[in-house]
């Protein structure tokens, strides 16, 4: 009798322990986007010094920004010389640029930096520092016409090495029809609901068409960042195994997915 | 007869009472101990609160850089009539006010504005109730460009004790389990905030062996590169403060 009763619970024990085993190392592998990395020729090589390009090393304090001194060198270096090197190519009048949101990752070399200067031009980079800096141009934005995409009825227009996808479709939808659960939390009521919602669009947009696994996607509300032109947003969402990073342009209803990472690299 | 069972009841009873008393001291020392390891929750008092009266209307473009980074109209309103408010009661009316940042945490609204000549405001915000709080006014100092002063109703306390101990290279007495990720931002500000963290904890609560963690991304800086607003989270509570680089002063706004 005791013995029946010992093997119940080894074999209760063994179910248990096997069953947290598949759903650690299965059922989470199953749930895995596979992202389609952004390919290698819309990057732009960067060298540190330029001298066809006509710059030389970038000085510490190149943002004007009095804060910058709380970043680290690793990120603003890197950054700085993708922002130099994106205007001679560019041949942008802009040469001084005010840092307003930088964030990247020390063990990666992920960075990406917004910068806007006087005249109104803003700049969304991702760049990868090391011996060789490569950055991917998301935008560059020029109040009124002129460049590939239209914001705001001309009011803006922008350039990007990207390729864009739309999600007007998802757009005409109603929340309530939507098939993935994508939230956000009381935090994220500072910004305008306007880049709640059509991120929410994007991101459904997205998981449909990865047929990812269902499940909840909450906004990382402390790295939303929404440049000054009102239009283009850096946005990430994260459902606890993986987080998605993306821009969005909600004029034009169109995003691009610009990496999905696991959620333990906090490299964001 | 009578004495066996006068003894059999004197013997269990001394035992009760003697494993009772045990449990007495046991639980004490586990109250005391637990009392010793808790944060108690805490609020800036009611009174250090300016309440808003809806006396004028703040135009929608208060800041001169409003709606930058746009924030939903209401928050950005409430800072705008929080600041004029505070500017007109100061004499700072003439000053133009750029907002820097704002942002939201489990209901404490929190923004941050400076003037075109240096002046600097760290605000806390009531949305509910429509009050504020200038925890931090910052203007540079007529002495010199680089000696600033602040100005702020709230008690601010010293680190330097933590700060020295470091300095020497000596272990503390007691240890607090702090944590941050080093690549964010300029490493001293994270070790001189834990310092703060150290100072505060031993304080309110010198066996709290939690685990606190900073959360970087809700930090700000203001452009006086000295006040710092910060916050570290246990899991279990979640402690704001300012911490002043400078003076080695810190003050708690809110442990949630």
């Amino acid at each position: 009798m005791h013995k029946k009763i010992y093997m119940i619970i080894f074999f209760l024990i063994a179910g248990f322990c096997l069953f947290q085993f598949v759903q650690k190392n299965y059922l989470k592998q199953m749930a895995l986007i596979d992202f389609a990395e952004i390919s290698e020729d819309r990057w732009t090589e960067a060298k540190w010094k330029d001298e066809v390009l006509g710059y030389t090393a970038v000085e510490h304090d190149f943002f004007r920004d009095p804060n910058q001194k709380y970043i680290p060198v690793g990120y603003t270096d890197p950054a700085a010389v993708a922002v130099v090197n994106y205007s001679k190519r560019s041949e942008l009048e802009e040469s001084e640029w005010e840092l307003r949101r930088l964030y990247g990752d020390g063990d990666s070399g992920r960075i990406a930096v917004f910068v806007k200067s006087d005249t109104g031009r803003e700049l969304y980079l991702y760049v990868h520092g090391g011996a060789d800096v490569k950055y991917l141009l998301a935008a560059d934005v020029k109040e009124g016409e002129g460049l590939m995409y239209m914001l705001g009825d001309g009011r803006y227009s922008y350039d990007s090495a990207l390729e864009w996808t739309t999600y007007e479709m998802q757009s005409d939808k109603n929340r309530k029809t939507m098939q993935y659960s994508l939230t956000w939390s009381e935090n994220a009521w500072i910004y305008d609901t306007v880049y709640l919602e059509e991120s929410a669009y994007a991101m459904e947009d997205y998981l449909n068409a990865v047929k990812a696994p269902g499940g909840n996607w909450e906004l990382l509300d402390d790295d939303l960042y929404v440049g000054v032109n009102g239009y283009l947003a850096d946005i990430w969402y994260t459902n606890g195994i993986q987080k998605a990073h993306m821009i969005l342009d909600i004029w034009n209803k169109q995003y691009v997915m610009v990496e999905v990472i696991s959620s333990d690299d906090e490299g964001k | 007869m009578d004495r066996k069972y006068w003894m059999k009841p004197v013997i269990p009873i001394r035992i009760c009472i003697f494993i009772l008393g045990c449990i007495l001291v046991l639980l004490w020392l586990f109250l005391n101990d637990g009392l010793k390891r808790h944060i108690p929750s805490f609020t800036i008092p009611e009174e250090e609160w300016t309440k808003l009266d809806r006396s004028y209307e703040v135009e929608g473009e208060y800041f001169y850089n409003a709606g930058e980074w746009h924030y939903a109209t209401e928050y950005e309103q409430l800072a705008a009539w929080a600041v004029r408010d505070y500017a007109e009661k100061n004499g700072l009316e003439q000053k133009k006010w750029f907002l820097r940042h704002m942002y939201r945490e489990d209901g404490s609204v929190n923004a941050f504005v400076c003037s075109g000549t240096g002046r600097e405001l760290y605000l806390l915000l009531d949305e509910e109730n429509e009050k504020y709080l200038v925890t931090v006014d910052w203007k540079v100092d007529d002495l010199s460009d680089y000696q600033y002063s602040e100005y702020s109703r709230l008690v601010w306390y010293d680190y330097w004790e933590w700060y020295n101990l470091e300095q020497s290279g000596q272990k503390p007495e007691y240890d607090f389990v702090v944590a941050w990720r080093e690549d964010y931002y300029e490493n001293n500000f994270w070790q001189w905030s834990a310092h703060a963290l150290r100072a505060y904890l031993y304080s309110v609560a010198p066996n709290n062996r939690d685990t606190w963690v900073c959360m970087q991304k809700s930090f700000y800086m203001g452009k006086n590169g000295c006040i710092g607003d910060v916050w570290y989270d246990s899991g279990k509570e979640k402690i704001h403060m300012l911490v002043n680089m400078n003076n080695k002063e810190y003050t708690i706004l809110e442990v949630l």
